[in-house]
């Protein structure tokens, strides 16, 4: 395999410099490279150095997915404890960065790992997290509220 | 909204970004975000986003289980109860709920002993049957099928026949996508010409779908009682993909 470095460059200038089969797990890099487009040093705009650095740590980690029951163990475990380093606000900007560089399994850890995050959160918490803007009026929020109103039930009450 | 609040916002995210985290949610919590805004509330309601959550909750590999009890006549002896698991998607409930139900009624129902995608189907000989989404509370009546109109025209004089046998399935037509619930009852037994009837309606599984209706087949005769011995869904898939592919051995009633 091939051994090429190339230098990875955040949005804030920062840059690291990778094997190439670890920055090849960006699937945005890996698609650069297979259309011959670069040479060495990749600017990745809309990425900042602190999150790279972790989705780096990600890839260097994964860049050899052996098949055995006992690797695929071990990884998920490291994969456990590698998000319990982070909060939600740094989960939510790994999903940014992940899905711009498209690492499929980095995606889907960080996508189940928000999920398990806010499945007890209230819609008035989500909007806050998410930044969504509530378009319901009034009457049409307590419709759909009532609609579910068992499931708003249940999240009141607190879980053993 | 407070400092601290105000820090935890951020630009929003990208809609299908969103969808990937949503459709790694269980139910309820779903149901909970659909007060969210009404674009959440549109992808969580859309038919493709809820086959995604569907696969993702197969694939997360704890499936819930729902015990039932499958013995007819408890009533004669309480002590014995015979119960079957039906596996549902992923579901908090403990009880199959029957918001059809008035207070006063209390109907026991039975449960067909085949789940399928996270659906039951609850039956009562004299009433008709409905098909439960425990999880989401969504339910949707069946018609009555020939046999229970039948015994609603013979009252009690349908139980000096002697007749004990019949059973509801429910399973999902593997060709069409679309759910099914066959009765099977022995009608040598009620008096017809056919020793085995299959009553079968069709349906899918949406708040919007047509009106199931039950179509009538008649087929070999005999093997009814095995019929019942055997694992429901294997038959049915044989009698959803006799009565597709050929309509002409079905006819509505």
């Amino acid at each position: 395999m091939s051994s090429n470095k190339i230098v990875l460059t955040s949005s804030d200038g920062e840059s690291f410099e990778v094997e190439e089969v670890v920055a090849r797990k960006l699937q945005i890099v890996g698609h650069m490279i297979e259309d011959d487009c670069v040479i060495n040093e990749i600017p990745l705009q809309n990425v900042t150095g602190d999150i790279l650095s972790m989705v780096i740590e990600y890839c260097k980690t994964h860049v050899d997915e052996e098949e055995s029951e006992e690797a695929q163990t071990k990884l998920k475990t490291w994969d456990k404890e590698f998000m319990k380093k982070f909060d939600l606000k740094t989960h939510l900007k790994i999903i940014l960065a992940a899905n711009y560089l498209n690492v499929k399994g980095l995606l889907d850890l960080v996508s189940q790992t928000i999920a398990d995050n806010i499945k007890d959160y209230t819609p008035e918490k989500i909007r806050e997290v998410f930044g969504v803007e509530n378009d319901y009026t009034e009457e049409e929020e307590a419709e759909v509220r009532k609609e579910n109103a068992w499931a708003f039930d249940e999240a009141d009450t607190p879980k053993p | 909204m407070s400092k601290k609040q105000r820090c935890l916002m951020m630009e929003s995210l990208p809609h299908d970004v969103v969808e990937r985290i949503l459709e790694r949610l269980a139910v309820d919590p779903l149901l909970r975000f659909k007060a969210v805004s009404k674009q959440w509330k549109s992808t969580i309601e859309s038919p493709v986003f809820q086959r995604r959550q569907f696969t993702h909750s197969q694939q997360s590999g704890n499936p819930d289980v729902l015990m039932v009890s499958l013995c007819r006549y408890d009533v004669i002896n309480p002590d014995i109860e015979a119960l079957a698991t039906l596996v549902l998607g992923s579901s908090s409930s403990v009880k199959i709920p029957t918001p059809w139900e008035k207070e006063e009624e209390n109907t026991e129902y039975l449960v067909s002993r085949d789940s399928c995608d996270g659906l039951v189907c609850l039956f009562d000989i004299r009433k008709s049957g409905f098909v439960v989404n425990p999880t989401t509370r969504w339910y949707h009546p069946l018609p009555p099928c020939q046999l229970q109109q039948l015994i609603t025209g013979l009252g009690d004089s349908f139980y000096d026949l002697g007749y004990r046998l019949s059973m509801l399935g429910f399973g999902k037509d593997k060709l069409t996508g679309t759910y099914k619930a066959v009765w099977l009852y022995n009608s040598l037994e009620i008096g017809l010409e056919n020793a085995t009837t299959c009553e079968m309606g069709r349906f899918i599984g949406s708040p919007s779908a047509r009106k199931p209706k039950f179509y009538r087949l008649i087929f070999t005769p005999k093997l009814f009682k095995s019929f019942l011995k055997l694992h429901l869904p294997m038959l049915m898939d044989s009698i959803s993909s006799c009565a597709t592919s050929t309509t002409a051995c079905a006819f509505p009633r």
